[in-house]
């Protein structure tokens, strides 16, 4: 009982950052927003084009945008030491990881999933394709933030690891990728799409079992 | 006379190799109820390492730590109920005010919420009281400094482990320090303290440098 109010105190913690001031959350969603309707200017009126490219498009750009907050999951609190004391708490180390990764999830993925029918509609993307994008990024984004964390306390103690952090994780989404637009692009077809649904699931509870190992691993090597 | 449950913390045949160096090793440390030690020694002989190593930030290379009468190798969990530590950075978040990272701190680290009275008598201790409500980032770097160890008095913890606690504290400052740490050391508690500064109160000392590694030790082959 003791360690859930902990854990649940450890996601409100950062959950707060993440929206005050010098947070990520308003960067990433920005971001989002920003580079999606960057795309038909680029590409122009052509709305079949579009419509083919959308399920892709707002996957990889939500990816791009989640990798902008991760670089300060963990270096923000390494940095001012404030990672010292969260080793201290009661909470074991893999709770730890796994409620700021919780939190990530909560305060910038999350809303980047609301967005995306919103952004995907820029992209001239047909009804059924719209719902079937929020379900595959409620299911497949989780991995995200659990991946990310784990690139997250690789780098955390490495100056600008921002860059090495994306070379490290964007290879390990392509599962994501190539399911979560496998979803969208089934419906479309008229298509079941629940197959690639089960295996986008898949993907993320893999992630939920290695995440939290990993990442504790790392970040017990950055504070030696 | 000792008596058993006095010991509040005891480590024996300590040792720390820090990049591929011995910093120190053979080193015996018992910490009593109402004793405060003293860790002196030049820069670099391992004086902060040592905290950390008692912290629990760093692993133990040799040797066996008891903390409350435990043993920390076999019940991690000894630790977090036991200890404050301070160390050299201040883990505060600019964009929040005093009485908001204390609470933060308080519910992640200590594992409870603090009412308003707690945190007021924390910080009057060290004459921040009229500055709860005030962002850090407008505190100049000695009040920071003095915020990391208001700490100190949110929650009894028996082991104090701090780390050059007086650095960028003035004359008057220094003084609330020493008042805090003989209430402390008069209710029970213990505390080991690195500095280069003299506290003014009557402690024992360890001497690190009588713990180097020296090229007849075991381990002299990690001297570069």
């Amino acid at each position: 009982m003791g360690l859930m109010r902990v854990f649940a105190a450890v996601v409100r913690r950062d959950m707060k950052l993440a929206w005050s001031q010098g947070g990520a959350g308003g960067l990433s969603i920005g971001f989002f927003v920003i580079a999606i309707s960057l795309f038909p200017f680029g590409i122009g009126a052509d709305k079949d084009l579009l419509a083919r490219i959308a399920p892709g498009t707002v996957w990889v750009v939500a990816m791009l945008a989640g990798l902008i907050s991760l670089d300060r999951l963990y270096q923000a609190d390494f940095e001012d030491g404030s990672l010292d004391g969260l080793l201290l708490s009661p909470l074991p180390v893999e709770l730890l990881v796994l409620a700021k990764t919780l939190a990530h999830w909560l305060a910038i993925i999350l809303p980047l999933a609301l967005m995306a029918p919103l952004a995907a509609l820029l992209l001239n993307m047909t009804a059924d394709g719209l719902l079937w994008l929020a379900v595959s990024f409620l299911v497949g984004t989780p991995t995200l933030s659990l991946l990310g964390s784990v690139g997250a306390s690789l780098t955390v103690a490495i100056r600008r690891g921002g860059v090495l952090l994306a070379l490290l994780i964007l290879p390990l989404y392509v599962p994501t990728l190539i399911f979560g637009t496998g979803v969208v692009l089934a419906a479309e077809s008229g298509a079941d799409p629940t197959p690639a649904l089960a295996l986008l699931g898949a993907v993320s509870l893999i992630s939920l079992i290695v995440s939290p190992l990993a990442s504790a691993a790392a970040l017990r090597m950055a504070a030696e | 006379m000792k008596i058993e449950s006095d010991i509040l913390l005891s480590g024996s045949n300590l040792a720390s190799v820090r990049g591929g160096r011995v910093v120190y090793t053979g080193l015996n440390i018992q910490l009593m109820a109402g004793a405060l030690i003293t860790l002196e020694g030049p820069n670099g002989s391992g004086k902060s390492t040592l905290i950390r190593q008692l912290a629990g930030l760093l692993s133990l290379t040799a040797g066996t730590l008891q903390i409350a009468g435990l043993d920390v190798a076999e019940d991690p969990g000894a630790r977090s109920d036991s200890l404050h530590f301070s160390g050299h950075t201040n883990g505060l978040k600019p964009a929040f005010d005093l009485a908001t990272n204390l609470t933060l701190y308080s519910e992640t680290v200590l594992g409870f919420r603090p009412n308003r009275s707690v945190l007021e008598a924390a910080t009057a201790s060290f004459d921040l009281a009229a500055l709860l409500d005030t962002p850090i980032r407008y505190f100049s770097s000695g009040q920071q400094h003095r915020s990391a160890l208001a700490r100190l008095g949110l929650a009894h913890r028996p082991i104090w482990l701090l780390d050059e606690p007086t650095v960028g504290l003035d004359q008057a400052n220094r003084d609330r320090l020493r008042t805090q740490i003989e209430l402390h050391l008069a209710a029970g508690g213990g505390a080991i303290i690195a500095t280069h500064d003299d506290l003014g109160i009557a402690g024992d000392i360890l001497q690190m440098t009588e713990f180097r590694g020296g090229r007849d030790d075991p381990e002299a082959w990690l001297w570069d």
